[in-house]
């Protein structure tokens, strides 16, 4: 006797837009409070973060907030200084990717169908930033690093040139849509030349997406500094940063000293987690 | 009213290249447009209409021929700044898009004003009065002018559009598929907006459109239009009441017997 069967089918629950403003702005709330413990962060480390303060290995929540790592060093004093050190590479990279992104992105976007050298250049620019999507980043880091050396200013340049290629992809898509909008042929009818008309209209038009993507960039970022830094070619030691302080405590992890790692990278996680966040609120303002 | 345009058309033809190899659009098309003049250019979708009024409106490059406004090569003119405001101050083109014919963050007024600012010279001030003078003509509430594009209707987005256009009171005006996508009492209110414009200013018209009654009521001559050459061309009510091409005759008889009896 055949007994009749049903197949159940889980249909894939669709993502729910979020509508609430209020949840909008619960979801920027985390960003908003690391921005504030990078800013006075520093002002309330207890100790000096480069200076040996105490034994070696002491254990948190005693007297010293977060504990002491294998140097005798303040963990807490160590985390709060590397928040505004981390969160200043990631931010200079976020507006270095984020402007070469505009002027590659809208002068690729603007020029890759036109007949002629300056549409041929275009399009050798689009194959070269695909090219460099595909270059391991930490390759990167590690020969740049080694031939200018580990400073602020060659970790921002490094990151954000690895990370530039996203956001010019990213402009290109965006400036291709613009670009056939009636309302640039009108404003061509108005006198404006096409470096004008870029500025007045495609740009603005195409900065929705591209400001939403920017908290992504910094997530990136964030992540990538602290990478430098765990595998020893960011910044200098003793230098607070969260990468070489996780790259540090990890070895006395295995010694049951989880603390030194523990609390650096508790701040890198929630750092990601709060821009996530700030992406999600920003893609639904305009949902 | 200022001094009457004249455009000479000289073998104007357009290729494109697409996937299936090289597509002749237009086919190297000859004739003259005078001040005063409204020509309507009538032919089936794909016929190289569109084509043929971008290359004259000058917002399309030509494959071969040249394009002449008062005996200047329009496609050099646009090369420089100086041109651009020379020619585009003369020539002015309505498309039918009313969707994305304007910016969506910037108001109406601003894009009606710009053209006004940059074109013709006009201070802000004297600017925004030629903006309420010309919405006044269109009959459009100069309170509108302050919304934002997505705020109006299509009809009102039409008008405005031309508004756009006709605050620099252009010699030679463009209209592409201007009312196609509207209701048939905002299309009677266009079309005899766009008439009277070319009678009051002596302003010379390109009416561009698949529908034989609007482009009759409003045009002086017809040209008809097919696989990218104009095969027939005359008054309209020669054209209407005497087509000599096959085409046309078509064309004409499928609108005998519909209650949208072809106007003369």
């Amino acid at each position: 006797m055949s007994v009749p069967t049903a197949v159940v089918v889980a249909s894939p629950r669709p993502r729910r837009a979020i509508r609430s403003e209020t949840t909008r702005w619960l979801l920027a709330v985390p960003a908003a409070v690391v921005v504030l413990v990078a800013i006075v962060g520093p002002a309330l480390a207890p100790y000096d973060p480069t200076r040996v303060i105490g034994p070696p290995g002491r254990e948190p929540f005693g007297r010293y907030a977060l504990g002491t790592d294998s140097a005798g060093l303040d963990v807490l004093s160590r985390v709060l200084v590397a928040t505004r050190t981390n969160l200043l590479i990631a931010l200079a990279v976020v507006l270095a990717a984020t402007l070469v992104g505009l002027v590659l992105g809208a002068a690729i976007g603007m020029n890759e169908s036109r007949r002629g050298p300056l549409g041929t250049l275009a399009r050798a620019v689009n194959r070269f930033v695909d090219l460099f999507t595909a270059v391991p980043a930490v390759i990167v880091g590690l020969v740049a690093v080694a031939f200018f050396g580990g400073t602020v200013t060659v970790l921002v340049v490094v990151i954000a040139v690895v990370l530039a290629p996203i956001q010019v992809r990213l402009v290109r898509t965006e400036v291709l849509r613009v670009r056939g909008e009636a309302y640039l042929e009108a404003a061509r009818m108005a006198g404006f030349s096409e470096l004008r008309l870029t500025v007045r209209h495609v740009l603005p038009n195409s900065w929705g997406a591209v400001s939403e993507n920017m908290p992504v960039i910094f997530g990136m970022a964030v992540v990538l500094t602290a990478a430098l830094g765990f595998i020893g070619v960011g910044l200098p030691r003793p230098t607070p940063e969260w990468g070489s302080m996780i790259s540090l405590g990890a070895s006395d992890a295995a010694t049951g000293r989880w603390w030194a790692a523990a609390f650096p990278a508790l701040a890198l996680i929630v750092t990601v987690a709060a821009a996530s966040a700030l992406g999600t609120a920003l893609r639904a303002r305009r949902a | 009213m200022s001094a009457p345009i004249r455009v000479e058309v000289d073998g104007l033809g357009k290729d494109f290249v697409g996937p299936d190899g090289r597509f002749t659009a237009v086919r190297d098309q000859t004739f003259a447009i005078d001040g005063g003049t409204r020509i309507g250019l009538i032919g089936e979708s794909g016929s190289g209409k569109s084509t043929l009024a971008r290359m004259i409106a000058g917002l399309a490059t030509p494959t071969r021929g040249t394009v002449h406004v008062d005996g200047r090569d329009v496609h050099r003119l646009l090369a420089t700044r100086a041109g651009r405001t020379e020619h585009w101050r003369a020539v002015q083109m309505v498309a039918q898009d009313t969707t994305s014919s304007f910016d969506p963050r910037r108001t109406l007024r601003d894009a009606v004003a710009t053209p006004a600012v940059r074109l013709c010279g006009l201070t802000t001030v004297e600017a925004n009065r030629r903006v309420d003078e010309t919405l006044a003509f269109l009959s459009l509430p100069a309170a509108l002018a302050d919304r934002r594009p997505s705020d109006l209707s299509g009809g009102q987005r039409q008008r405005f559009a031309l508004a756009r256009a006709l605050v620099v009171r252009p010699r030679l005006l463009v209209c592409d598929e201007v009312v196609s996508a509207l209701d048939v009492s905002v299309q009677g209110t266009i079309l005899n907006l766009l008439k009277n414009y070319s009678l009051e200013f002596g302003a010379a018209m390109l009416f561009v459109s698949h529908g034989l009654p609007a482009t009759a009521f409003v045009s002086t001559s017809l040209m008809v239009m097919r696989a990218g050459a104009v095969v027939e061309s005359g008054p309209v009510e020669s054209v209407v009441t005497a087509p000599a091409h096959p085409y046309t005759r078509q064309l004409i008889a499928a609108y005998r017997g519909t209650p949208m009896a072809v106007a003369s």
